[in-house]
């Protein structure tokens, strides 16, 4: 009986390790309508668009505030990036020289008026979770 | 111009800056502001000139006139400036940070009216809701600021206004035309002439080319090297073309001019050598030791650019220009040092006399074709500034209008509004007094005339001794008779910058 509950705890402990859960608030989404488009990067390369991201969502946008957990992540550096997709053509709108029109956001809300470095967004996932706010330009 | 992929790209060019450690937090020089402000506007009337306007419109309102307005005269005096300096008890440090404050003054049979109406710009929606400033401003850095989603957020369609087409727009050099419903100063939203145009500046100097077409820039020191877009509106307003331009020139331009067949535009070596963080201003250096840059552009092919060097200094308002001789000539009203004009738009926020250092010289900047060099030639006429002139045809433009301080001024401020006869070299003067600050003066050709300078001289101005503020009408050829009419509102406005008639 005590072998299986250690086994048990032991089991409980290793699941701990790979799955911590990014609480993601999303804030100051000026209108309803399209759809947030979310990617969470673990590294420059994938931050730059050479390499997979290490999570993504799409959910139906409201005005205001949203909040969407990523769950199962390991534990590590990231960095995320928010797009409002208000007209749903699947991208961030901008004008000809790549300035958007459409709102967007990245974690830790860099004071830049350029797209924001993986190092400007990086933050640390913990093993027991982390609550970050990108509020949308 | 290759499109950028913003997603993919680290953004604008910023290979080229040095990515600078956070700045210290800012001081809240906005409340000293506020304090002195306050402080002296009770023994200062003429401080009105820069005082807020708290609400957000006033509603139309008949004038008393004296005198009577000209036949023919009827429309639109439609003018815009900033109205707006203080939120919370937090006050700009800038004279051009205030939100546009749009005005009409309306010339009709019955007489005239007046009435005024904040832009409901992104910026001027949001922080009434805040009740407080949330954005950085041109001039001064917000502790805490929101960042921009791109220029238009940060508009605050404060320095000119552009009748076009049966609408009307507010003008803000770093973003976009700000539609207005002409008839009732209500806001419409941003005037986007293209999906890849969004948010793109449309500088507040327009210029009316000869067969109706408009042509307008877009300076952008922060895209690549420096970019500039060259804009050319149709009469109808609708787009034509528009030409991004590679200056490689971080300077700064706030007008351009127009001869027969160029546009020419000259950047001053006030130089963003930085990224921008907070106030735009504040990012930028004047450079004495390095040249401007005059780029003349074909008209008729916009890829076809003509560099110039020219001497360091700055025109923020360019009067016409002309092709001669090989050669093409500006005219402007020009200044050796764009930091000195640039600090006593500061002191006015804090309650004090301009200091009145930088004094314009009226300059002629002839650009030679065939040898590829520039020419500045100093008129030794001092201290004009707001030009006009006849712009129905090309030049050389004989007369040219402008506002100057003559004698005394409470303020140390333009107190008069002359005529300058070119041929002639002379000026006719019509001086409104010590307590009076003057507006910019709009020449209106008489309807059915094609007679150069046939027409009316028309402008507005506080009277600081009677708290007032008025509309002038004047003959445009005989300016020193006085006005053939005048029109008072029964409270001072804050100044504005710049105006433009819509005929009836």
């Amino acid at each position: 009986m005590r072998n299986l509950v250690l086994a048990g705890l032991m089991a409980t402990t290793a699941l701990d390790a790979a799955a911590a859960t990014l609480t993601l608030k999303v804030s100051d989404i000026r209108k309803d309508g399209g759809h947030l488009l979310i990617t969470v990067e673990a590294t420059a390369d994938g931050w730059n668009g050479k390499q997979k991201e290490a999570a993504r969502a799409r959910i139906e946008a409201k005005q205001g505030e949203l909040v969407y957990r990523f769950e199962d992540l390991p534990p590590g550096q990231y960095a995320v990036q928010v797009m409002h997709d208000e007209n749903d053509n699947g991208k961030l709108d901008s004008n000809f020289l790549g300035i958007p029109s459409e709102g967007y956001g990245f974690s830790n809300n860099p004071s830049v008026m350029r797209r924001a470095t993986f190092e400007e967004a990086r933050f640390e996932l913990p093993a027991a979770g982390a609550e970050i706010d990108v509020r949308l330009r | 111009m290759q499109r950028r992929q913003f997603l993919r790209s680290l953004g604008l060019g910023v290979g080229a800056f040095t990515l600078l450690p956070p700045l210290p937090a800012l001081a809240a020089l906005g409340d000293e502001t506020y304090a002195r402000f306050v402080a002296a506007r009770a023994a200062a009337p003429w401080l009105a000139g820069f005082e807020t306007v708290a609400e957000d419109a006033m509603p139309r309102r008949a004038v008393a006139l004296r005198g009577k307005l000209p036949k023919g005269l009827r429309g639109a005096l439609f003018r815009n400036g900033p109205g707006r300096f203080d939120r919370n008890g937090q006050r700009y440090r800038h004279w051009f940070d205030g939100d546009g404050l749009v005005q009409a003054w309306r010339l009709n049979d019955t007489g005239v009216t007046h009435e005024a109406r904040f832009v409901a710009t992104h910026k001027y929606r949001r922080e009434s809701q805040a009740g407080r400033f949330l954005y950085d401003a041109a001039g001064t850095s917000i502790a805490g600021s929101l960042e921009a989603r791109n220029a238009d957020d940060m508009n605050t369609a404060n320095t000119s206004v552009l009748p076009l087409a049966d609408r009307l727009y507010a003008l803000w050099e770093g973003g976009s035309a700000w539609e207005l419903d002409p008839h009732t100063l209500r806001s419409i939203g941003t005037r986007i002439f293209r999906d890849d145009l969004a948010a793109i500046p449309f500088s507040a100097h327009p210029l009316r080319d000869v067969d109706g077409s408009l042509w307008n820039i877009g300076v952008m020191a922060y895209a690549g090297d420096g970019t500039l877009v060259l804009w050319h509106v149709g009469a109808d307003g609708k787009l034509l073309s528009a030409t991004p331009i590679a200056s490689g020139h971080r300077g700064y331009a706030h007008s351009f001019a127009i001869s027969e067949r160029h546009v020419v535009v000259v950047l001053s070596p006030w130089m963003l050598e930085r990224e921008i963080r907070g106030a735009f201003l504040e990012s930028l250096q004047w450079r004495s030791d390095q040249a401007g840059l005059a780029l003349v552009i074909d008209k008729h092919d916009p890829g076809k650019v003509r560099r110039f060097d020219v001497p360091a200094g700055i025109v923020y308002h360019w009067a016409g220009a002309h092709e001669v001789d090989g050669a093409i000539e500006l005219c402007g009203c020009w200044y050796d040092d764009a930091a000195a004009v640039n600090r006593d738009f500061t002191a006015v926020m804090r309650g004090e006399r301009v200091a009145g250092a930088a004094r314009s010289d009226l300059v002629t900047l002839r650009l030679s074709l065939a040898r590829g060099e520039a020419e500045l030639r100093r008129s030794g006429v001092h201290g004009l500034e707001f030009p006009d002139f006849d712009q129905r045809r090309h030049g050389p433009h004989r007369r040219l209008y402008a506002l100057a301080q003559t004698g005394a001024s409470v303020a140390n401020y333009l107190n008069s509004v002359v005529a300058f006869d070119r041929r002639r070299e002379r000026l006719q003067v019509h001086r409104y007094g010590e307590h009076v600050l003057v507006e910019e003066h709009r020449f209106v050709a008489r309807p059915g005339s094609t007679r150069a300078d046939d027409g009316w001289l028309v402008g507005t101005a506080l009277d600081a001794a009677r708290g007032e503020h008025l509309l002038a009408v004047f003959d445009a050829r005989h300016l020193d008779d006085g006005p053939l009419c005048e029109a008072r509102l029964p409270r001072p406005m804050p100044l504005s910058f710049h105006a433009a008639f819509a005929a009836a």
